[in-house]
């Protein structure tokens, strides 16, 4: 995806990427590892439907407020968090593997194959990726899965054309070639040398995709496309509380806050791996 | 590159086209073979006899063989017929027709937004590099990318449209002045996910022609303000966003199929969330059909544009 | 990169501040044209709903869309008393009802004109009566016509087939739409795309039809009521949005002046006084499928209908939501409940559950419209009413006309649907559960229909009232399709507002609103 090609390319001087990949690391696993403890953590069920004490505003008993079903809306951002977070997460790197593989086979396999795989890309390009995305959960049905497959779909190209770019490089450089001579397998090469060489452009995309994933994942449960009631999902969250915006603005806005949130974590892993990665 | 190799690099990138167009037509085609459900069945309702479902098999040359079926509705196609939406109230190119102008409005005004935010942002961040700007610019873009378009949407319209009262609350104008301002806040929703994009594609950019030869010399000879910034700076640095230009669109896209549903405007976005949601098969193919056409014809466009600015691109 | 980190999270913490105070700012006081000195700087009238129309023709009327706008363009020969109590003149000024000769002879008004200038006449009511009688999708529900004859200027009698007293509150339906004879010369396609009716309005466009579509109508001045000044605004102007939210906000910020069908979950969000509602009369059912295996055993049906707890359905839709005693709706002429009203009893849910005579667990989905607010609360409430039964219930949202398929092709366990009286008498709803709900959901229809005939047959209320109570009676003993909730159809009203009556019938008499303008 585009996004990331540009936004993951700043050249900021170099130095130690540690903390900003630490801080944006461990947001993300407190976050994830708070999504399984939820219930424990807040004291209140998530599902747990309370009548008398609905559109409850934020409180030291509920920080977050609770939401027209008298439920903690705290206990279910973070709940949503594993939802979210898990499908984000595929929702990146589902398309990177198969992108690096493909890329792999059409940099390798000169002749039809390698150009079957780059006519497929370009048709795929020719989709805005979210309409892709709608247009394959239309197929589908709604739901993660239909999700994770419009995503795969739409994604890999980008790294397809990456290590495809790659492995023309290297095939011709001396050591790739001696290695050939050698006796070393096809595959043997992409793992020595190939994939070294393409990874760390790719950590940086897909760890920017995450972020795209979870808008793209977040505005189709919005939409009533993507995850629906009873599970819990921040965009799904967000358009339930949407008619109580403006007197119980808390029940639609602290998910937004969270896939906000979640943004950042991610920009900071994204700028501390590509640091580390590009040393 | 001369004029003749120009012309002949346009043309074979107009070649190149035509298969890629047929095997999209072939792709949104076959949609309607692995969609579930008989589309006789869609005509006819539920209630129809076997027939009944039998004639209208017949009569949308359902039972001819499927490659006959693709030449039929290329012939469909070519003469503007999408079928109608699912309530057979409406023709789909007439919704095609009606939400194109809708779409391009919000997208000619996002691009506007967006090109203004990056650039000045770009020029602003790119003055120092690693600077306070530069740093605080980078941290705005990454909010930019990470806020939901359609949550920023609902903020917009809650937070800005109603105490203000300046912009309608959803919806479209029809006038003139109404469509523009009716644009303003799906296209600032919208910009704010894109301009980052643009913005450090520009940024880079303009720090590179900065340190090229070029520069150096101009200002040797005493060039100086804006003459240098525009002449010689950005001229340059506008190559690597114009090959940009095709991702920028799906990017553009995709978002205002979001920004549509959220302020409910009536474009082709709004159609396709709504023919989504509703299963209505004929609208889905159809938009389909429209945005690939248009992502081809704009990486199209962009190629040429590439081949034209950049003298260095060898054809 | 290091340095990023704490201006990124400044703005965090400050974007958070901002977002809030401004979606919490505001408290919709001076929104929506409120209070009494509130005007409006223009003399058309701005309309939201959410259910866009299902055409222009009367024929094809089935949603709240066309409900309230086909009286708008065409008229009708009766409308609906403001207050539910009975049908009142409309096109025709008086009716007699001849149960003997099995006929009706409606007069006509002489003042009546359709909207290209020409006057209604006999000629254009016996052709419309023909029209809605051979009607594709509503023709079945006037099979008691047998024929309509223009005896006069102004005089139309109407044959009947059998005896009938159901007609009189069928002329206000929106199905009945009066049209020129022979469609003024032109084809039914032409006809519809550009109407003529006697209404007070007259059709100008239908822009973007389907869910965001814009219809604008005129003034028509040859409407009955020109002389008394109706209608008094110039311009009706009909925006349809999908999202009710946005909908509120438009209104909240003066961009609407009246939203159709406000739900509880809009209408707390407004000044007590911009929110006007009915008296609850528009039934909130759930369909069991009597076809399904498991729903098949009459004792699983009757657990559901124990288990729900219609208080708790009520409690979260707060001065918009009754509990339900029936299937039918409340508050229309003739709506009697059952013997016994339902009553939430998990003890005896459970005890239906143990004799069901296969004991497999239950796994049953609840089709609902997901677009819908209170709906969704509603399905989820209700998701965790029955497993305490140990009915596990998978939610399965869609748009309307899916629901509404899955109904009429059977493909459903339970499907969450509105019945609502669009005329006052019950036997309105009644005949849709007749024609539709009934066989839907395989639900033994003999005693149904043979009430429904006995009810619209008779003139004596005593009559209509055992027949609608034995309806009742046998829902509940079948409990295919059982009551929850009923619902006030509500509005949302701009102060400038004038002359605007809520009606329990989802249509409302548009000429005579009015605005203040201040001039």
């Amino acid at each position: 995806m585009a996004l990331v090609q540009v936004l993951g390319r700043r050249r900021v001087r170099r130095g130690s990427g540690g903390p900003a990949l630490v801080i944006g690391a461990v947001l993300l696993a407190l976050l994830l590892a708070a999504s399984f403890a939820a219930g424990t953590l807040t004291g209140h069920d998530p599902a747990l439907t309370d009548l008398t004490a609905r559109f409850r505003p934020p409180t030291a008993q509920h920080w977050f407020g609770t939401d027209q079903l008298g439920r903690d809306v705290l206990t279910r951002v973070l709940v949503a968090a594993g939802t979210d977070l898990p499908l984000a997460l595929l929702g990146a790197a589902v398309p990177a593997v198969i992108g690096i593989v493909l890329g792999a086979l059409a940099g390798y396999a000169r002749g039809w194959i390698g150009t079957a795989v780059m006519r497929l890309a370009d048709l795929i390009q020719a989709f805005p990726s979210y309409i892709l995305l709608i247009v394959l959960v239309f197929l589908l049905g709604p739901g993660g899965g239909s999700f994770l497959v419009g995503a795969a779909v739409g994604a890999w190209v980008t790294y397809a054309r990456l290590v495809r770019g790659v492995v023309l490089r290297l095939r011709e450089l001396d050591y790739v070639r001696a290695a050939q001579a050698a006796g070393l397998g096809h595959t043997r090469v992409l793992l020595r040398h190939v994939l070294p060489n393409a990874l760390p452009q790719a950590v940086v995309y897909a760890a920017s995709d995450i972020v795209l994933a979870l808008s793209y994942l977040a505005a189709l449960s919005y939409l009533g496309l993507g995850i629906q009631a009873p599970g819990i999902e921040w965009g799904q969250m967000i358009a339930e509380g949407q008619p109580f915006l403006r007197n119980q603005w808390w029940v639609s806005v602290m998910p937004g806050l969270a896939i906000i949130l979640v943004g950042v974590a991610v920009r900071l892993i994204a700028g501390g791996l590509e640091r580390r990665l590009q040393r | 590159m001369t004029g003749r190799g120009r012309f002949r690099f346009v043309g074979r990138r107009l070649l190149q086209a035509i298969p890629l167009t047929l095997v999209l037509l072939l792709l949104v085609f076959a949609m309607l073979k692995v969609v579930p459900g008989d589309p006789a069945l869609q005509v006819a309702g539920p209630r129809a006899s076997a027939a009944t479902l039998e004639a209208i098999r017949i009569h949308l040359g359902l039972d001819q063989p499927v490659w006959l079926q693709f030449v039929h509705y290329l012939g469909r196609v070519a003469t503007g017929d999408l079928g109608t939406t699912a309530t057979g109230s409406t023709k789909v190119s007439t919704l095609i027709a009606a939400g194109t102008p809708v779409t391009l409005v919000l997208l000619a005004v996002s691009t506007v937004f967006t090109v203004v935010i990056a650039g000045a942002t770009a020029l602003l961040a790119a003055r120092r590099p690693d600077g306070l700007a530069d740093r605080l610019i980078n941290v705005v873009a990454a909010f930019g990318v990470g806020v939901p378009t359609f949550w920023l949407g609902i903020v917009l319209l809650a937070g800005v449209a109603l105490p203000t009262g300046a912009f309608p609350i959803g919806g479209w104008g029809d006038t003139p002045a109404t469509v523009l301002r009716a644009a303003v806040l799906p296209a600032l929703a919208l910009s704010v996910s894109v301009a980052p994009v643009l913005m450090a594609s520009l940024r880079s950019g303009i720090v590179e022609a900065r340190r090229s030869e070029y520069h150096a010399a101009a200002q040797a000879a005493g060039v100086r303000g804006w003459t240098l910034t525009r002449r010689f700076v950005l001229r340059n640095a506008a190559v690597p966003p114009v090959s940009l230009l095709a991702a920028l669109t799906t990017l553009l896209l995709s978002g205002a199929v979001v920004v549509e549903s959220t302020f409910g405007l009536p474009g082709l976005g709004l159609s396709l969330t709504q023919a989504a949601q509703n299963r209505d098969f004929n609208v889905i193919q159809g938009l389909t059909l429209v945005f690939s056409l248009a992502v081809v014809a704009v990486n199209l466009v962009g190629d040429v544009l590439v081949a034209l600015l950049d003298p260095r691109v060898e054809v | 990169m290091n340095t990023w980190t704490k201006p990124a999270a400044a703005m965090a913490a400050l974007a958070a501040v901002a977002l809030v105070a401004g979606c919490g700012s505001g408290t919709g006081a001076a929104a929506g044209g409120s209070g009494p000195a509130a005007v409006k700087a223009d003399n058309n009238l701005v309309i939201g709903r959410t259910v866009a129309v299902d055409g222009m023709s009367g024929d094809s009327c089935y949603g709240a869309g066309s409900i309230s706008t086909m009286p708008m363009i065409y008229g009708n020969l009766l409308t609906n008393k403001p207050d539910g109590s009975g049908v009142q003149p409309g096109l025709a000024a008086s009716y007699d009802y001849d149960a003997a000769a099995r006929t009706y002879t409606f007069q006509l008004r002489p003042d009546a004109g359709f909207s290209d200038g020409s006057p209604v006449t006999a000629a254009d009511v016996a052709f419309s009566f023909e029209q809605w009688r051979d009607g594709k999708t509503s023709g079945s529900y006037y099979d008691m016509i047998k024929s309509a004859e223009a005896t006069g200027e102004h005089t139309v009698v109407v044959h009947l087939t059998r005896p009938d007293t159901f007609l009189p509150a069928l002329l206000t339906w929106c199905t009945s739409t009066v049209y020129p004879d022979r469609y003024a010369g032109k084809s039914p396609e032409k006809f519809f795309a550009d109407p003529i009716g006697a209404g007070p309005f007259a059709f100008v466009s239908w822009q973007n039809p389907g869910p965001s579509e814009t219809i604008t109508l005129k003034k028509n001045p040859h409407y009955y009521g020109a002389a008394q000044g109706e209608p008094h605004v110039d311009t009706v102007v009909v925006k349809t949005s999908a999202d009710a939210a946005q909908q509120m906000l438009a209104f909240q910020g003066g961009q609407l002046d009246l939203i159709e069908g406000l739900t509880a979950d809009e209408g707390n969000q407004l000044a007590p006084e911009q929110a006007r509602i009915p008296k609850p009369s528009q039934a909130r059912d759930l369909m069991l499928n009597a076809k399904r295996p498991a729903l098949a055993d009459v004792n699983l049906r009757r657990a559901i209908s124990a288990a729900i707890d219609r208080e708790a359905l009520a409690s979260v839709q707060q001065g918009y939501v009754v509990p339900a005693a029936g299937m039918l709706p409340t508050n229309v002429p003739n709506s009697v409940p059952p013997t016994t009203p339902y009553t939430y009893d998990l003890a005896a849910a459970k005890a239906l559950m143990a004799r069901r005579a296969d004991q497999k667990p239950v796994t049953l989905t609840l089709g609902f419209e997901g677009s819908s607010s209170t709906l969704s609360t509603m399905a989820q409430l209700l998701r965790d009413q029955l497993a305490k039964i140990g009915v596990e219930v998978t939610l399965k949202p869609s748009d309307s006309a899916t629901v509404y398929s899955q109904g009429s092709s059977g493909d459903f366990d339970m499907l969450i649907s509105d019945l609502s009286a669009i005329s006052p008498t019950v036997f309105d709803p009644i005949s849709f559960v007749v024609a539709a709900w009934s066989p839907w959901t395989g639900a033994d229809g003999a005693l149904l229909k043979e009430k429904f005939t006995t009810g619209t047959s008779s003139t004596d209320d005593s009559v209509k009232d055992a027949a609608v109570r034995a309806i009742q009676d046998d829902a509940q003993a079948q409990s295919t399709v059982i009551g929850m909730v009923n619902m006030s159809t509500a509005f949302a009203v701009a102060g400038y507002v004038e002359g605007f009556t809520a009606t329990p019938f989802l249509s409302w008499d548009a000429a005579t609103v009015k605005i203040r303008t201040g001039s």
